[in-house]
């Protein structure tokens, strides 16, 4: 565009006369020009925002989501009406923690397994760490007694003077 | 975000407290031949006691101890004095008689479940200690 003659072109038109050709003035040419160039004539209107998913495309995708979430929620009907009939049986239980009896309660309704006496945290029985006895004795007896949850230390023979 | 941090630390200080504090029960038992029962005070350690080769459990003395303990001194019945320093998982218990130092041990105290440091001689008998975290 530079290397085109413009100011050579203008003065071609101007002599040759505007009734030949079918110009605009060259003034009014050069002022819509630099209107133009300096964005006071910009009123274009602005392009419409590129509507990347459409809303149309939204709510397919929502339903196929619903649709797909629904079949894998849903569980699938047994074949075998009987089986779906029988208790819940309870076929094996270990209790890991301390617990006294176990009871399990069958009925139409359901099973109930109860843990009695379960000890979720068992400290374990008191320990003596270290110890001494000054007194004269013949002998220390150290007991823990896990029916009573109690710890005996006993010194046999000691002799106060 | 730090400070997060710091209240999840002085919280976890706070109950490594709590999981150590405690009240410690002490009670001084005379043990002897002669028929009496086990003293209703000491009902709740009457399985233990009863396995005891003795007849009679006469309740001396109480008292009550608060864990941690900075050297608690207390005095009871029959010239005994208990010491007690530290935690429930790390207690140092000093048993004196009249002055005289009887026993030195060190133990960890489950709450609930009594120690017994017994053998003490008397005329009678013999005098027995329970210990018991509440």
């Amino acid at each position: 565009m530079k290397t085109m003659p413009w100011r050579k072109i203008e003065e071609t038109l101007r002599k040759a006369g505007s009734d030949d050709v079918p110009v605009r003035d060259s003034a009014a040419f050069w002022e819509a020009f630099k209107a133009r160039a300096e964005g006071e004539t910009r009123n274009e209107a602005a392009p419409a925002p590129v509507a990347l998913f459409p809303a149309w495309l939204k709510a397919a995708a929502c339903f196929a989501v619903i649709v797909t979430g629904a079949a894998l929620l849903i569980p699938t009907p047994s074949n075998n009406s009987i089986v779906d009939a029988e208790l819940s049986e309870i076929t094996a239980i270990e209790v890991a923690a301390a617990h006294g009896e176990i009871t399990i309660d069958e009925s139409v309704e359901g099973t109930i397994v109860w843990i009695h006496g379960l000890e979720l945290e068992d400290v374990g029985p008191n320990q003596i760490k270290a110890f001494d006895v000054a007194a004269d004795h013949s002998a220390v007896t150290i007991m823990n007694d896990e029916s009573t949850n109690s710890t005996i230390l006993w010194i046999h023979g000691m002799e106060l003077k | 975000m730090r400070r997060t941090i710091k209240l999840m630390a002085l919280a976890l200080v706070f109950g490594a407290c709590l999981a150590n504090a405690g009240i410690m029960s002490v009670r001084l038992v005379h043990a002897t031949d002669a028929e009496g029962g086990i003293d209703p005070g000491l009902s709740d350690i009457a399985a233990i006691l009863s396995s005891l080769r003795f007849e009679s459990f006469s309740l001396l003395d109480s008292d009550t101890v608060q864990l941690p303990a900075e050297d608690a001194r207390i005095r009871m019945a029959q010239g005994y004095t208990l010491t007690c320093a530290g935690t429930q998982d790390d207690l140092a218990i000093e048993m004196n008689h009249n002055g005289q130092v009887l026993l030195k041990t060190t133990a960890t105290l489950r709450r609930g479940k009594p120690l017994i440091l017994g053998g003490f001689p008397t005329r009678e008998g013999k005098i027995v200690l329970v210990l018991k975290v509440e």
